[in-house]
């Protein structure tokens, strides 16, 4: 087990430096592909979290408490966080180089996840979003990974429903989606009235920096998935919660200081969305965003600079990507097992090997591990 | 905690090693199913469904022309046929049905707002004679273009005379009625080549790109419609108690057709399972016999307490005495779920996760 741990973590930093070395052993597929961490579903209705190396070889499993959603990788070691989905508590840390568990967390009294967290750059923190029970308000909380992840800071999400947070690229603030629908277990209780944000808050204070609020006229329109470049493009990921017939953009960019950018697929395509984002992922040159439509089984790409649409490719079941090293090009993971290498830009759509234990059905989120 | 770790070494290349153990299903096997299954249940189904539409649609003009209460019963008679070709069919959720909203606009259920009695209104109050053609419907709500917006027409109270004094009721009842023939005719058209297209699944073309992709679309409509069954079309109006049932959430309650429903979708569903030659049943027998009876045995319970249970649902959910039956019914059903996703482990078919359940 010594060695292939090792060899995996060699793979692990070959790939890393793929793009920078063309000649570097691996075949041209191999080295495109990436090592990834995702929560899963095995056949027999139990709830995991896998990781795979490069080659799309299992390397670790293990069984969470609950069905997971997005997980988050820490940036130097080889930890993952698996964080339940609304409306469960836990929030475990796994060490998949050597399969323990490094902590069993549960969510405070009053509180339960919404299945995101995020950790900060130089791996200190573990942030998440939370709801507090009693008001409905939703919260954003940081755990030191360095003190046995406790609680050093606990503040408003500047909303009701926060679901996916990211971190700015200067490490300074956190950009929270509140989805703005408040729930009880999973039922939806204000429909009618809900009012999502975006909202900016100082990572330190969480003091609010800037938010922005979907336009009265697409108050349903539920901001829940987004994703940050590196120079603090936001790309967001929508769900509708009016009419299936209605004609509304299902995709959003924005930058602070600027008004919301909504985007509409082409019409055939927008409607085929089903009012439904799963996902929303910038590649490796943050000038490309692919936004996964898991109901209408398609992923669509949006050009960054301009908004445009570039193209749409099927996906059965599509929803978990993640950046490649490669510009333009995503992996993408369906809740049917399979896993892909997409480009909009060449057209590349090829199914990758998977070599696993048991098949798994990959949950919404997708995660690189390097 | 549980560890699995695979060496990178090809030793353990194995794929799926867990299952190795298991005569698998061969792929030719599952061919052969899908083959069966679209040939013998599922096109002879949407087959049924657009002439039950067609004859809906003609007798309908034929009621326009003369409005008076035997016509009415006959196109009462009529939609409650259209109904049951729908409810025969309605478990697949794949393929053309579900593109361009198809699915919704036959049949938008459960609706929680009564958005299908709002739109109607608002419809007939406007009576807008222009409007009732391709276009409008392309841009009207689902609520107003299928099978729930004609039931509340045709099987309103006073269906009888108000169709008699609004002259613009016949016009607007008549819209859906073409609209729902012409829906189902593209659904069945469109089957054809998509049916051509899933029995040749592969990699290079089509939307299928194996023979177990196309399977697992299939098997979804025989394993995750129980559910709903379960869930929103007994235990949703069943409520907690008999005083407080809610009969109105039941399904088709005004052409009181609510439990001939759930029978023409467990038959249905049963014929899925074992009625195709070959059938999932006959893959399940070899390896898996004790499996196969069971799921054999719960149709036939819950077939057996369907038959018992006295029509309407309506009254019957408000009935103390029924209760137990109804728990019953639910409990077979529950049974019944639980052994096809052991089925559908054992044969080695991964459903994923239920789409409606997002976050």
């Amino acid at each position: 087990m010594e060695i292939n741990r090792r060899s995996f973590c060699q793979l692990l930093a070959a790939a890393g430096t793929a793009s920078l070395l063309p000649t570097n052993g691996l075949s041209a597929t191999e080295s495109n592909q990436v090592a990834f961490a995702s929560a899963a579903k095995s056949n027999d209705g139990s709830y995991w979290l896998a990781v795979t190396n490069n080659q799309g070889r299992e390397i670790a499993r293990h069984k969470l408490p609950g069905r997971g959603h997005h997980i988050a990788v820490h940036p130097t070691k080889p930890h993952v966080a698996a964080i339940a989905r609304r409306p469960d508590t836990f929030l475990q840390i796994f060490d998949y180089d050597s399969g323990r568990l490094v902590a069993d967390l549960q969510a405070g009294d009053d509180r339960h996840f919404y299945g995101h967290c995020v950790f900060s750059h130089d791996g200190q923190f573990l942030i998440s979003t939370e709801n507090q029970l009693s008001t409905g308000q939703g919260r954003v909380v940081v755990r030191d990974c360095h003190q046995h992840y406790r609680i050093v800071a606990d503040f408003s999400s500047g909303g009701i429903g926060p679901h996916e947070l990211v971190l700015t690229p200067d490490q300074q603030q956190v950009v929270v989606a509140n989805g703005g629908i408040r729930t009880q277990g999973r039922k939806k209780l204000n429909l009618d009235t809900m009012r999502p944000n975006l909202s900016y808050l100082d990572l330190n204070t969480g003091t609010l920096l800037e938010q922005i609020e979907m336009p009265e006229q697409f108050h349903q329109l539920s901001i829940r998935h987004i994703d940050i470049n590196s120079t603090g493009t936001v790309a967001i990921a929508l769900q509708y919660q009016g009419a299936l017939e209605d004609d509304v953009p299902l995709v959003a960019l924005h930058r602070r200081g600027e008004q919301l950018q909504l985007l509409r697929a082409p019409q055939m395509i927008n409607q085929q969305m089903k009012q439904y984002c799963g996902s929303a992922r910038f590649d490796s040159s943050g000038e490309v965003v692919a936004i996964s439509a898991p109901r209408g089984d398609l992923i669509t790409f949006w050009e960054e600079s301009s908004g445009q649409f570039i193209d749409h490719i099927r996906s059965r079941d599509g929803c978990g990507i993640t950046a490649t090293g490669n510009p333009a090009e995503f992996l993408v993971t369906t809740g049917t097992g399979k896993a892909y290498l997409m480009n909009p830009r060449s057209g590349l759509r090829n199914r990758q090997p998977l070599t696993l234990e048991t098949p798994m059905s990959w949950d919404n989120h997708l995660s690189a591990v390097s | 905690m549980m560890l699995k770790k695979l060496a990178l070494t090809g030793a353990l290349a194995l794929t799926f090693t867990a299952n190795a153990a298991q005569a698998e299903v061969s792929e030719a096997q599952w061919q052969a199913l899908n083959n069966a299954i679209i040939d013998q249940h599922l096109m002879p189904r949407y087959q049924t469904l657009s002439g039950a539409a067609d004859l809906f649609q003609q007798q309908h003009q034929q009621f326009c022309q003369q409005i008076n209460q035997q016509q009415l019963t006959n196109l009462q008679k009529d939609f409650r046929q259209l109904q049951d070709s729908w409810q025969a069919v309605q478990h697949f959720r794949f393929g053309p049905v579900e593109q361009l909203m198809r699915y919704q606009s036959m049949q938008f259920w459960p609706d929680k707002k009564n958005l299908t009695s709002k739109q109607l209104n608002k419809l007939l109050k406007a009576e807008d004679h222009e409007k009732l053609d391709e276009e409008f419907f392309r841009r009207a709500s689902v609520a107003v273009k299928g099978l729930p917006a004609m039931e509340r027409l045709l099987f309103s109270k006073n269906a009888l005379s108000e169709y008699q004094q609004n002259q613009y009721r016949c016009l607007l009842s008549q819209a859906i009625a073409d609209h729902i023939a012409l829906v189902t005719r593209e659904i069945h058209t469109e089957w054809q080549p998509f049916a051509t297209d899933m029995k040749q699944a592969n990699l290079a073309k089509g939307f299928y790109e194996d023979t177990i992709e196309a399977s697992v679309d299939l098997m979804k409509g025989l394993v995750e419609p129980v559910e709903v069954i379960r869930n929103l079309k007994v235990l949703r109006p069943m409520g907690s108690t008999a005083a407080k049932a809610k009969p109105r959430r039941t399904e088709s309650w005004r052409s009181a057709r609510s439990l001939e429903n759930i029978r023409t979708n467990l038959k249905s569903l049963d014929h899925l399972f074992q009625g195709t030659k070959p059938s999932v049943k006959h893959l399940l027998d070899t390896e898996h016999p004790q499996l196969s009876n069971k799921l054999q045995a719960d149709f036939a319970r819950v077939s057996q307490t369907l038959t018992l249970l006295p029509a309407p649902l309506y009254d019957t959910l408000e009935t103390p005495e029924r209760r137990p039956q109804l728990e019953q019914l639910a409990d077979q059903l529950k049974s019944l779920h639980l052994n096809l996703e052991l089925a559908m482990q054992a044969l080695n078919i991964q459903l994923g996760f239920n789409s409606s359940d997002g976050d």
